[in-house]
């Protein structure tokens, strides 16, 4: 192998150098108790090879611009590269299992393994089409036992393996054409996706505009509103400058899709998912509980102050300019208040979601539900956006607040459902009011202040020298 | 050798005074306790090399990167703060334009004049006549020359008193560029407007007859009216058989450097004394000499 394809097969180890260690080290526990035919030592070393290839996918889409088409003998580098890794987390797992099995084993680790692989490539290049493999893999619980009977003999066939390897093929295809689409990228649609300053080219532009037709067009729908919305607060301001109207039309600049039409998008597309959710997991699991993670889902939006601010900072230099505040803190103190124009859609998706969770499962439970929601969203809310606004530049320290933050909102809103049926609305909801509410406005005070009191910034982040 | 900064005659309030800035990237000081006054009514080009901190320096000035030490006062008040409508008398055009880039192009501009008092909309439909902009294209949709040509648009029609305009012609083509300098120089010559703008493009300078200020070591090196550079300032040429491999010392060069065995000065033939001493350096040094008027170019590959 060239020097450029030995760097490319490493890529994932230098993106990622914990994780590949770790799903080494789970290989290597698994490979001796494979000889024993243990099960359990199966299914770790499958789940090690597919996060394996989930780290090569996202090592490729890290350097998925049409640039680095340029670079020359790229393509052979990278067929290299992927071959190697195809010889070491494919093929010789498949002889593995001719050897420890037969071959009919063997010949379906082959085409099952090279569907895992595709799909593992798909999710990480950041098509949604790696959604619908869960779709299926959820759904297939809920064929008639009749139907899985019918397609027993389909199932078991020695032709199966060989369609899927082709349609593996397919999905390869796909993801190289979501990592290098041949045409132009979509534009961005909101503030907080807004392309990384401190990339360029594809990679600037590849973010998470989505690129579905449907999709496009119903954000398209939405942005008409935003447009609409951003132009009548500005001839209001114009007339009557205020504070609370110099918030309202900053935030109809800086959060465009928090209007009717924006959440009725955001509803449709995510109202799926938690419907897909709780048919899969619904009959197995307690309302509340599902209604938990429907709440959590609902508050993933507020993720986007905190990820999406860095990358608006080059924005906030002509924001300044525009607004003419006369202190940096009154400047920032208009931003962070417009924030929380946020948190309507928050609190009402956490309705909407709920809302569907308990009419899918225990319809007699839906008021129930509706009161836990009432409750609890808005303090939740107040309170998520509170720990988001300041997450810390550290990947590892802010992924573990987000997930500290995903439990705490799961776990707070179960705890309150069981107090609402144990102890009635009053004596359950009322005092949780107090104490949720006393909790979120004092996170949102002292957060607020922090924000405040940071050095001002312009620059995009990690921006050195601007000479 | 020596920085010549003229002292402006202060007849009213600066349009801008930084005193002693400093600002360092990563230990590396870009800007060395700088000094710089600006009065009001005049177009500066500030020149310098790539990476000699012009940027910075401009978004020092404006507040929009903090300094490590120094003082700025911008249209007479202290650049500590924003301080309110003083903003809306400044117009910005940083140097790439990659702001709001999910807005329509329209929708920028109508966010934006709601925000001032003044607000020239007829100069805005003007230029974006002119320069084919279309309201309804978003703004990530805009080539980098026509994003520069929006941010232009966007700074003058406030109608500012003082323009800072980032290497503003870097992105457009030589008949937008034209466009840009026929609208600019009415613009600012009207009373009280100052405009300073970083470019490389020299004959842009030389066309709307700019003041020169020259970054240089993290210091404006050089700040005087083109006119007087013109004047004053020549390339001195000492030539031999022998050639040179250092250039000898001439005490008020501005610059002194060897090339293809010729030793070469730029001198300020406003200080009497020069010629005298280079007379004599040429007679020591068996040297023939020749004395050449500098275009603003050449100017900038001697002293940058």
């Amino acid at each position: 192998m060239r020097r450029a394809a030995i760097k490319l097969a490493l890529l994932p180890g230098r993106l990622a150098p914990w994780g590949v260690a770790m799903l080494g080290l789970m290989l290597a526990a698994a490979v001796p108790l494979l000889w024993a035919t243990d099960a359990g030592a199966a299914a770790l070393a499958g789940f090690a090879l597919w996060f394996l290839w989930l780290l090569a996918g996202a090592a490729l889409k890290s350097i998925a611009r049409k640039e680095t088409l340029l670079l020359p003998d790229f393509r052979r580098a990278l067929a290299q590269a992927a071959a190697g890794w195809a010889l070491l987390f494919w093929l010789l797992p498949v002889l593995g299992t001719g050897l420890l099995f037969d071959a009919t084993a063997a010949w379906m680790t082959l085409g099952y393994g090279a569907l895992a692989i595709a799909w593992a490539v798909l999710a990480s290049s950041g098509s949604r089409a790696g959604v619908y493999f869960w779709v299926v893999i959820i759904g297939a619980r809920f064929l008639p036992a009749g139907l899985w009977r019918a397609l027993q003999p389909a199932l078991t066939g020695a032709l199966l393996p060989l369609a899927a390897l082709l349609l593996a093929a397919l999905l390869l295809r796909l993801a190289w054409l979501r990592l290098f689409p041949p045409g132009d990228v979509p534009l961005p649609e909101t503030p907080m996706l807004a392309p990384d300053p401190m990339q360029r080219g594809m990679a600037q532009q590849s973010n998470a505009a989505p690129r579905g037709k449907l999709v496009r067009r119903l954000n398209g729908w939405s942005e008409q509103a935003a447009g609409a919305q951003l132009r009548l607060r500005a001839i209001r301001y114009h007339r009557a400058p205020t504070a609370a109207r110099q918030r309202s039309l900053l935030r109809a600049l800086l959060l465009p899709h928090e209007q009717l039409r924006g959440w009725m998008v955001r509803w449709l597309l995510f109202g799926g998912v938690v419907l897909v959710y709780t048919l899969a997991v619904g009959h197995d699991a307690q309302v509340g509980m599902v209604a938990g993670y429907a709440t959590f889902f609902a508050m993933t939006g507020l993720n986007t102050i905190g990820m999406g601010m860095p990358r608006l900072r080059p924005s906030l230099g002509e924001l300044y300019f525009t607004m003419a505040p006369r202190t940096h803190a009154a400047f920032k103190a208009q931003l962070v208040d417009s924030f929380l124009g946020v948190l309507p859609g928050a609190i009402l998706s956490a309705f909407v979601y709920t809302s569907i969770a308990a009419l899918l499962l225990a319809p007699s439970a839906w008021m129930h539900v509706l009161v836990t929601t009432a409750v609890l969203a808005p303090p939740l809310a107040l309170a998520t956006l509170a720990l988001y606004l300041n997450l810390p530049a550290a990947r590892i320290l802010r992924t573990i607040i987000q997930i500290v933050t995903v439990f705490g909102q799961m776990g707070t809103y179960w705890l309150l459902y069981a107090l609402i049926e144990r102890f009635g609305p009053l004596w359950g909801g009322v005092p949780a009011l107090a104490i949720t509410w006393g909790f979120a406005l004092g996170a949102w005070s002292a957060a607020r202040a922090h924000w405040i009191a940071q050095p001002l910034r312009f620059d995009p982040p990690d921006a050195r020298s601007g000479a | 050798m020596n920085d010549i900064v003229s002292a402006p005659a202060r007849t009213q309030p600066g349009a801008l005074r930084a005193s002693l800035l400093v600002k360092a990237f990563d230990g590396r000081e870009v800007l060395c306790r700088l000094d710089w006054e600006v009065p009001q009514g005049r177009v500066v080009g500030l020149l310098g090399r790539n990476g000699a901190g012009k940027t910075t320096l401009l978004r020092c000035l404006l507040g929009l990167s903090p300094v490590d030490a120094g003082s700025i006062e911008i249209l007479g008040e202290p650049m500590d703060e924003p301080r309110g409508e003083r903003l809306h008398r400044i117009g910005y055009v940083p140097q790439s334009f990659d702001l709001f880039p999910w807005m329509k192009v329209g929708d920028f501009l109508t966010f934006t004049a709601a925000f001032y008092r003044r607000w020239d909309t007829a100069l805005v439909e003007r230029l974006l006549a002119e320069w084919q902009l279309d309201r309804k294209k978003k703004i990530a949709a805009l080539s980098q020359g026509q994003r520069q040509m929006l941010a232009i648009v966007r700074a003058l029609a406030p109608d500012p008193d003082l323009l800072v305009l980032d290497e503003p012609v870097a992105s457009l083509d030589p008949i937008a560029r034209r466009d840009f300098l026929a609208t600019l120089l009415p613009l600012v010559r009207r009373p009280g407007k100052t405009v300073i703008f970083s470019t490389h493009i020299t004959t842009d300078l030389e066309r709307v007859d700019a003041d020169i200020a020259l970054l240089r070591a993290g210091r404006i090196a050089l700040m005087r009216p083109l006119s007087e550079l013109r004047a004053q300032l020549r390339g001195a040429v000492l030539t031999r058989a022998a050639g040179f491999t250092a250039a000898p010392t001439l005490e008020d060069a501005l610059s002194a450097r060897v090339r293809e065995g010729q030793a070469r000065y730029v001198i300020d033939t406003g200080n009497a004394e020069i010629a005298a001493r280079l007379q004599t350096l040429a007679a020591r040094e068996d040297a023939r000499l020749e004395l050449a008027p500098l275009d603003l170019e050449d100017l900038f590959v001697e002293l940058a």
